[in-house]
């Protein structure tokens, strides 16, 4: 999944930054509103997370403009604004979640996460094709009651798939979902992702394919027969 | 506790009640006065039919037995049964006739008669009280004076008077009665709106501020206290706002570094290989932030609470505006501003030089640090008030802004995104001026010149 966050202080963009990416996320920074809002022009976010207090252009305003643009992307506010009428505010604005600073960073990852699966309709944390299980919250792969290591990238390609399982998830969507704008993939690294992927949940010859290719498509995962 | 209605009724209404009862005793006292005015009137007119009935005797008897005339004067019905009373005396004292009503009793007669009547009150045997008039009725012929009262029974007048009286208490009583009931319903009416603003105030709380109270319908009396409670809340208003606004900024402040010192370090806990001397150099700018913010406060509230350690000494300003120049020279000359300084007529004053320090130097860093680049800077001090003003262009700040510059954490950049300032450094500057016994003002001029002045306090 990939998550925007526009934060204008440095001392709390990077870490989160760093928190997300080694949770497995693919994620673009932003340092002021303007860039910010521009940024949720270009790409299509999973989540993004927003301070409301922003050089060039207010957090809320942010929201307000994706909203009347009828993006529905999660949106988490992070703030120092802990009043209750700030958080009615913000919540009334439409955004999904709020959390005040200071916050521990497993909380907002396991808040994140939530927002992430809101997206794709998901109540639970696991996702399940055939044998294979993939916890969330956990980050972890089990296959056939066997654990399968994996690392983010890879983790995160996984989790996008079976986020759209019986669709067909073309490249183009696999980069914007997987590869942040540092990635700067190359047109066959999801390719070569997909290929690795695929090799590191066949624990088996007896093991069914699960992530099938649609030529000139791109990708779908499908429970096996 | 003193009830105005109360009191006011404790005031009212015995006052109601004396009036009352003062006016039923005039009218009781006049009653009397007629009363007893008609009766000496009735018995003037008895004396002179008597009188009459005497000389046409005289004339008929010719100075012999009186018979005739006094029988048809006496046979009137008035003196058959109780009301008047006729005695007609001897010479010698004796009785000669008294009409029949009087029985065998006697008028009480006075020792000594003339002919101009004498008038009295007297009670018959039968217990009647009468008012009496006697005189002498001179005889021709050298015959000697007759001498005869009439009278005239007080019960009549007695009864109406008593009549009268009856009246009047009733009257009183009822008219005292209603008077009240109208002053009582006249007050619940006039000190309603009282009770109104009483009840709105008692039901006012924080969160009810913005509220006022109702100046239509009030008393002119009230309308001077509405409008100072309005005034209050109103201020109370602006303070609590102002208290909510800095509440807000503090946690602004204190919670972003501790947020970032929070995440840096978690995250360097649970991802050691993410981590970098970035993220500790990072942290460490954050705690000096939060240090100088924390410091910042400590001295606002040493400041207000007027614990400030003053002393006072002969303090030369020119040496001290020159010292905090110096300081702050490094940071002109990077923003490429010019001090123009006019220290001439600098002056030696009374007061505690480490305060004043304080407050010239956050003066100096206020304009260093918002001055347009490239602009001026005008630092003037003189021997009249204000003793030092120091002025830089500020296109961006509006005149509402001014009303805030001092506040604690206030800042035009309403993001605060800039860490290097905690926007405290003008409030410090100020409570250091009350402490010293100066003001310290803003002023705003057209052409978006920011000027503050320090004044001896008026």
């Amino acid at each position: 999944m990939r998550i925007l966050i526009v934060e204008d202080s440095a001392l709390i963009r990077n870490p989160v930054t760093k928190a997300l990416k080694a949770s497995g996320y693919a994620v673009d920074a932003a340092e002021d509103g303007t860039e910010g809002w521009q940024m949720t022009l270009d790409h299509d976010y999973d989540v993004i997370i927003l301070d409301i207090m922003l050089p060039g252009m207010d957090g809320r305003e942010i929201l307000r403009r994706l909203r009347a643009a009828g993006n529905e992307t999660p949106v988490l506010f992070l703030t120092a604004k802990d009043a209750v009428g700030d958080r009615v505010a913000g919540l009334k604005l439409g955004a999904d979640d709020y959390l005040t600073k200071s916050f521990a960073i497993e909380e907002l990852l396991a808040r994140v996460e939530v927002l992430g699966r809101r997206k794709y309709a998901k109540r639970s944390h696991l996702l399940v094709a055939g044998d294979l299980e993939l916890d969330q919250a956990a980050k972890t792969v089990r296959r056939g009651g066997c654990e399968v290591s994996l690392k983010p990238q890879l983790f995160a390609l996984l989790e996008y798939l079976l986020l759209r399982k019986g669709q067909v998830v073309s490249r183009t969507e696999i980069e914007e979902h997987i590869y942040d704008e540092q990635a700067s993939p190359m047109s066959n690294v999801v390719d070569a992702a997909v290929c690795t992927l695929r090799r590191a949940i066949t624990l088996s010859d007896n093991s069914a394919p699960i992530i099938h290719t649609r030529r000139g498509m791109g990708y779908v995962v499908l429970e096996p027969r | 506790m003193k009830s105005i209605r109360a009191q006011l009724l404790g005031w009212l209404l015995p006052g109601f009640a004396v009036v009352c009862a003062s006016a039923s005793l005039g009218v009781y006292y006049w009653g009397k006065q007629a009363i007893e005015a008609d009766l000496d009137a009735r018995l003037g007119r008895l004396s002179g039919s008597a009188r009459l009935a005497l000389r046409n005797q005289m004339t008929a008897g010719g100075g012999g037995t009186r018979t005739p005339g006094l029988r048809a004067f006496l046979a009137k019905e008035e003196f058959q049964s109780s009301g008047q009373y006729f005695e007609l005396w001897t010479v010698a004292g004796s009785t000669e006739r008294r009409s029949p009503n009087l029985g065998d009793a006697d008028l009480p007669r006075p020792t000594v008669l003339a002919r101009d009547a004498v008038r009295y009150d007297g009670t018959l045997n039968s217990g009647d009280r009468v008012r009496i008039s006697a005189m002498q009725f001179p005889q021709g012929g050298g015959m000697p004076p007759l001498e005869f009262a009439v009278a005239i029974s007080r019960s009549e007048g007695e009864a109406r008077l008593s009549r009268l009286l009856r009246d009047l208490a009733i009257g009183a009583v009822g008219c005292c009665a209603v008077l009240c009931l109208l002053q009582v319903l006249a007050l619940r009416h006039a000190m309603r709106p009282l009770g109104q603003v009483g009840e709105q105030a008692a039901a006012m709380e924080a969160g009810s501020l913005h509220e006022r109270f109702a100046l239509e319908d009030m008393p002119l009396e009230v309308v001077p206290i509405v409008e100072r409670l309005n005034d209050l809340m109103a201020r109370r208003e602006e303070g609590f706002e102002r208290e909510r606004q800095f509440s807000s900024y503090l946690a602004h402040e204190l919670r972003t570094p501790l947020a970032g010192i929070r995440s840096t370090s978690e995250v360097a806990a649970k991802w050691p290989d993410q981590s970098s001397p970035d993220d500790f150099r990072l942290i460490a700018q954050a705690a000096a932030r939060l240090q100088q913010t924390v410091e910042s406060l400590l001295i606002l509230s040493r400041l207000e609470t007027s614990s400030a350690d003053i002393t006072i000494e002969v303090v030369a300003l020119r040496p001290i505006i020159e010292e905090c120049l110096a300081l702050h020279s490094g940071r002109a000359e990077q923003r490429d501003l010019k001090f123009a300084t006019q220290l001439e007529r600098s002056p030696t004053l009374e007061t505690d030089p480490r305060l004043l320090r304080i407050v010239v130097t956050n003066l100096i860093a206020n304009a260093t640090e918002y001055a347009p680049l490239g602009s001026e800077i005008v630092i003037a001090a003189t021997d009249t008030d204000p003793f030092l003003r120091v002025g830089n262009l500020a296109p961006d700040l509006t005149p509402d802004d001014i009303l805030r510059l001092f506040d604690r954490l206030w800042r035009k950049d309403a993001t605060r995104s800039d860490a290097a300032h905690t926007g405290l450094g003008l409030s410090i500057a100020r409570s250091c001026a009350l402490a010293l016994g100066f003001t310290l003002t803003a002023e705003l001029d057209g052409g978006g010149v920011i000027e503050m002045s320090l004044c001896r306090e008026k």
